[in-house]
């Protein structure tokens, strides 16, 4: 039974108020960093708590509005990088980012982005026409949806990857119209193969040259078509209008961002979603409304949505090493996420990640462990600047029961058993080496934990 | 007392006291035997430390230390918990010593450290002598008590042997102390047989291993300013033994070791023994390596030293700001010829697959025989740096450039045939590049002089022109030269154009030198802090370090490379001897 039906739209979408039965405290303040961004460390999560929510959600939603020193660094580093040409730098280098960024749900979007329009550095093999496109989706990653898909549509590297490059009025590319209405804007079943066809005559005539996006207006096609019950002389802008005006557009993603964020099953249903789909499309398609309402809302804090979704390799990873503030060699943890399944520019295809169960089987749960235990034994591994003995002890960590008690409060979203407890402390005991290696090999273990998937 | 009595006392006084003389005159005494008549002649590796004042005053008082100690960084490290527990330690052994650490080790050991390996059983050895036997016994309680502290309160259990106690540190550690000597080993059999040495000082000791006898006298004398270590191996025991496999194989698994270093291996797995010297003062350091060599030990290897008689190396090539210059005899024709008797199976298979592309690029001739043979068998390389000043586009990682040279055995046939396969190369590179959107080469031809040189620059796009961060491709402007007999690929044109101008020493500087290798750390340095926004942020993704920190870091790597001056490696071959040497040269440490 989809227990998503029993809820009340209306409930579902009010502002959380914390109450007795379900105060305002560091499990909700960690789920809604987990899920707004990758994580946070005690500190952040203590002062979160003297906050409301609404205060933390608006705070978070806020500073990605703004420039700063650090994305500045950031977007120099990157540029840096790009001298090699190397794409798969330039994953290490957006790890590095998401590893130290203030601006959390601003990269946590990105990503989402990234995974929606997806483009992989392996067809595209430019370094720069990749970055390029990571720095539009930032840009308008909060921002506003019609601009977002508008330049979307003209980026170089989008149309490298989706064989659309070239677009002859003679043979329409049919390609890049149905990714936009099937897998960017409207979803499977809104749209018919006459308006796949229509809408590619609209982008006939876009090209990349020299990197760049043109118009060959000799390429053009400029009669008339007929999309989705509109006819007139349209080109690709007004196409992507058209798109944009349908009302499944604000469900469609609504749903997307509820699989995002909330949780990756059951299916909500379109009634329940509706309030959310509303709220888009009132607010003029402009993102940050919408996802300020969905983080701020009841459901997102309720029992629907606490440890309810798998962990993405990078939610995993990141979150893991951002709330014990841990630092490591972003480019073995970027190679290393590529062989767990969601490698930064390398998307597996056009649909991007399809999440939810699909990051777990026999063998990513390995990878996952595998890739863990590389990270703790890499000496550029540290926490806070420091060894992992030195980090816990400043935070009056000293026995094997306190260290298994302060990981799980830092990176678990559902309790351990006591049996799990004990299993550990056993795994502590077993351990040779000195102290520093018991205590990795000891977090080793939590983060191999089939609770530790779960966020 | 009766007068019988009185005389027949006084004569037994008289033959104690000559028996006694005789034993002194007719060997050391304990206190003056050295480290070679105390260890058996089962010995094979042995090295010998002298001087440890020397260096330890050099590391004290150079300026690096200084540099080093002003550090935050540094600073912060001694705070930490390894470095706390090392001054601890250092705390500790000041006291029981009862004077500063250096002054401590000074006395402790200004008789000299020895270390030894022994073949019969395994074991090994660190002697240590000096001239206070006070300072010995209180290092040796310094030891026994950092034991007791490691061992959770227990003492070290002691036997005796021959009088002598002996101290069980760990299961596989044991210390002695015989006068002015103390000793830890690992081998109990070991340890008795230095104490017996050292109580009897018999004639069957590493004294009187001939072989070990030869090689020391071959050795430098230990240089009276600075510090020095001389070891010695015996290589044929060690070789018995099965230690160190990979260093005997007959053949290799990997063509550039082999081109490398195929005659070094070669010549040890025949050598008897190896020596070692090390020198270390103010200006630097050097390290002589040097093996018996014999003619007929070279086969099948003689590509590698020459054939009827040993070959020399051509000179270094010499330009401007240059970084790096190697410079080496190799017959390459016949190694690749040769490859099966040096290669193991499966480097040949690779080797294979090579040359049937290689022999199709070439146009049908065989790469081995008829392309590397038309060359003769000096290899000159050279890279120094770039100058892009006034050049766009110009790259954001700003590469050495670099050029190999050969001599051709018949220029007039070899000249075109190398110049259609440039040719070829710069065509399928722009069939390929075109296909993946990189930038390809315009081929062009130049005259300098008597010089022919054919060139290929890569051809920016519009947008690229004027950039001054271009692609790591604008390092590079492929140009084959050719003049005289002299055949030169190089990564650039201006040091094709370099090389093509340079006169050429009538004769070589290095007689017998197999293989010359130089290297300038300030032209390193130049290179590097040229390239520091590629290093910081290298530093910054490998070790997940803010920007501030990865500068600071890499601005110390650049400091530090100023305390090196040079480096150069020289493998010299004679019909006895091989020597293989480096030297390192020390800078000041102020950047230029």
């Amino acid at each position: 039974m989809n227990e998503l039906n029993s809820v009340d739209p209306k409930w579902a979408w009010l502002p959380f108020e914390p109450t007795s039965d379900q105060p305002w405290n560091q499990t909700l303040a960690a789920h809604l960093f987990r899920r707004a961004g990758f994580g946070a460390d005690l500190a952040t999560l203590d002062v979160a708590v003297k906050q409301s929510p609404a205060e933390v959600v608006e705070q978070l939603v806020l500073r990605n509005t703004e420039a700063n020193d650090f994305r500045a660094a950031a977007d120099t580093l990157a540029e840096t990088v790009l001298a090699g040409g190397d794409p798969k730098q330039l994953s290490a280098a957006w790890v590095y980012r998401l590893l130290f960024t203030p601006n959390q749900l601003l990269e946590k979007m990105t990503l989402f982005w990234h995974g929606h329009f997806a483009t992989g550095a392996e067809k595209v093999q430019d370094a720069r026409m990749m970055w390029n496109q990571n720095q539009f989706l930032r840009q308008h990653a909060l921002g506003d949806f019609h601009e977002l898909t508008q330049k979307i549509s003209q980026d170089p590297a989008m149309l490298v990857y989706l064989d659309s490059a070239i677009n002859r009025k003679a043979h329409p590319n049919e390609n890049f119209a149905r990714e936009l209405m099937e897998l960017f804007c409207l979803g499977e079943g809104n749209y018919g193969e006459k308006d796949v066809l229509e809408l590619a005559r609209c982008f006939t005539g876009w090209e990349v040259k020299g990197k760049q996006f043109r118009k060959n207006r000799y390429q053009h096609d400029s009669e008339a078509k007929t999309i989705l019950g509109q006819s007139g002389n349209f080109d690709g802008e007004d196409g992507v209008r058209i798109v944009l005006e349908q009302p499944q557009l604000e469900q469609f993603l609504a749903r997307k961002w509820f699989r995002f964020f909330v949780c990756d099953e059951p299916q909500p249903s379109a009634e329940l979603l509706q309030p959310l789909a509303d709220a888009f499309r009132q607010h003029d398609l402009q993102v940050a409304p919408a996802l300020t309402m969905l983080l701020k809302s009841n459901i997102f804090f309720s029992k629907h949505a606490l440890g309810r979704k798998i962990k993405s390799p990078v939610e995993l990873m990141l979150g893991t090493l951002r709330s014990l503030q841990a630092t490591t060699n972003t480019q073995l943890l970027a190679s290393g996420l590529l062989a767990i399944g969601q490698g930064l520019f390398y998307p597996p295809n056009v649909k991007g990640w399809d999440g939810g169960r699909t990051w777990i089987n026999s063998s990513t749960l390995l990878g996952r462990a595998n890739l863990f235990g590389k990270i703790l034994e890499n000496s550029a591994t540290r926490f806070d600047g420091k060894s992992l003995t030195e980090a816990l002890r400043n935070l009056g960590v000293r026995t094997a029961d306190t260290a298994i008690g302060h990981f799980a409060k830092c990176l678990l979203a559902v309790p351990l058993s006591d049996v799990t407890k004990s299993e550990l402390r056993q795994t502590y005991q077993n351990q040779t080496g000195d102290e520093e290696q018991k205590l990795r090999s000891l977090l080793h273990a939590i983060t191999s934990l089939p609770q530790s998937q779960l966020g | 007392m009766n007068l019988l009595t009185t005389k027949i006392l006084w004569s037994f006084c008289l033959m104690t006291n000559i028996a006694f003389i005789g034993v002194c005159c007719g060997a050391p005494s304990q206190k003056e035997r050295t480290a070679i008549e105390l260890l058996p002649k089962s010995i094979i590796a042995y090295a010998k430390i002298s001087n440890l004042d020397e260096l330890t005053k050099l590391i004290l008082e150079h300026p690096l230390r200084e540099r080093l100690l002003s550090l935050p960084e540094y600073r912060a490290a001694l705070k930490s918990g390894p470095f706390k527990q090392l001054q601890l330690g250092l705390a500790a052994f000041e006291g029981s010593m009862e004077l500063p650490w250096d002054q401590a080790v000074t006395k402790l050991t200004d008789g000299g450290i020895t270390l030894a390996l022994d073949g019969s059983q395994g074991g090994f050895v660190v002697l240590l002598k000096s001239s206070d036997e006070a300072t010995i016994d209180r290092f040796r309680s310094f030891v026994l008590a950092l034991g007791q502290l490691q061992n959770g309160g227990k003492a070290a259990k002691e036997g005796d042997y021959r009088k002598i106690t002996a101290y069980s540190l760990s299961d596989q550690l044991k210390m002695a102390q015989m006068g002015h000597w103390l000793f830890l080993t690992n081998k109990s059999e070991l340890g008795k047989a230095v104490i017996d040495q050292y109580l009897d000082g018999t004639h069957d000791s590493l004294q009187s291993n001939q072989q070990f006898q030869h090689a020391l006298a071959k050795m430098e004398s230990v240089d009276a300013q600075g510090g020095s270590l001389a070891a010695y191996v015996d290589v044929a025991a060690m070789q018995k033994a099965g230690i160190a496999k990979g260093m005997f194989s007959e053949k290799l698994d990997n063509i550039a070791a082999e081109v490398v270093l195929g005659g070094i291996l070669a010549n040890l797995r025949h050598a008897p023994y190896a020596t070692a010297n090390l020198k270390v003062n103010v200006e630097g350091a050097r390290l002589r390596l040097v093996t018996p060599h014999q003619r007929d030990w070279e086969a099948p290897r003689e590509y590698f030293f020459g054939a009827p008689a040993l070959a020399s190396a051509p000179p270094l090539i010499e330009v401007k700001e240059r970084l790096f210059a190697l410079s080496a005899h190799r017959d390459l024709s016949q190694m690749w010829l040769r490859a099966g008797d040096l290669l193991t199976d499966k480097a040949n298979d690779s080797l294979a697959k090579a040359d049937t592309q290689l022999t199709t690029f070439f146009s049908g001739r065989d790469f081995g025989e008829d392309i590397l043979g038309s060359l003769s068998s000096g290899i000159q390389f050279v890279a120094k740096t770039q100058d892009f000043t006034g050049i766009l586009p110009s790259p954001a990682i700003k590469l050495p450039t670099f050029a190999i040279q050969f001599a051709m055995k018949n220029p007039a046939e070899t000249q075109p045939e190398l110049r259609r396969v440039f040719q070829s190369f710069a065509g399928f590179f722009n069939v390929t590049s075109g296909a993946n959107g990189r930038p390809q080469l315009d081929v062009g031809m130049e005259s300098l002089g008597k010089a022919q040189l054919i060139t290929a620059s890569f051809v920016p796009d519009r947008a690229q022109r004027d950039s001054e961060a271009a692609p790591i491709f604008f390092n590079f402007s492929p140009t084959l030269a050719f003049i005289g007999d002299r055949v030169i690929l190089s990564s650039s044109l201006k040091l094709a154009k370099e090389l093509v101008m340079q006169e050429q020493p009538a004769e070589s500087p290095l007689q017998t030198s197999n293989t010359a290798v130089t290297l300038d750390a300030s032209v390193l340095r130049t290179i590097l802090a040229a390239n520091k926004s590629q290093l910081v942020a290298s530093n910054m993704l490998s070790k997940g370090q803010s920007q501030d920190s990865a500068e600071a870091e890499i601005g110390l790597l650049l400091e530090l490379i100023t305390f090196l001056k040079d480096a150069q490696l020289k493998l010299d071959t004679t019909d006895s001897q091989m020597q293989l040497s480096l030297d390192l040269h020390l800078g000041s440490g102020n950047a230029k």
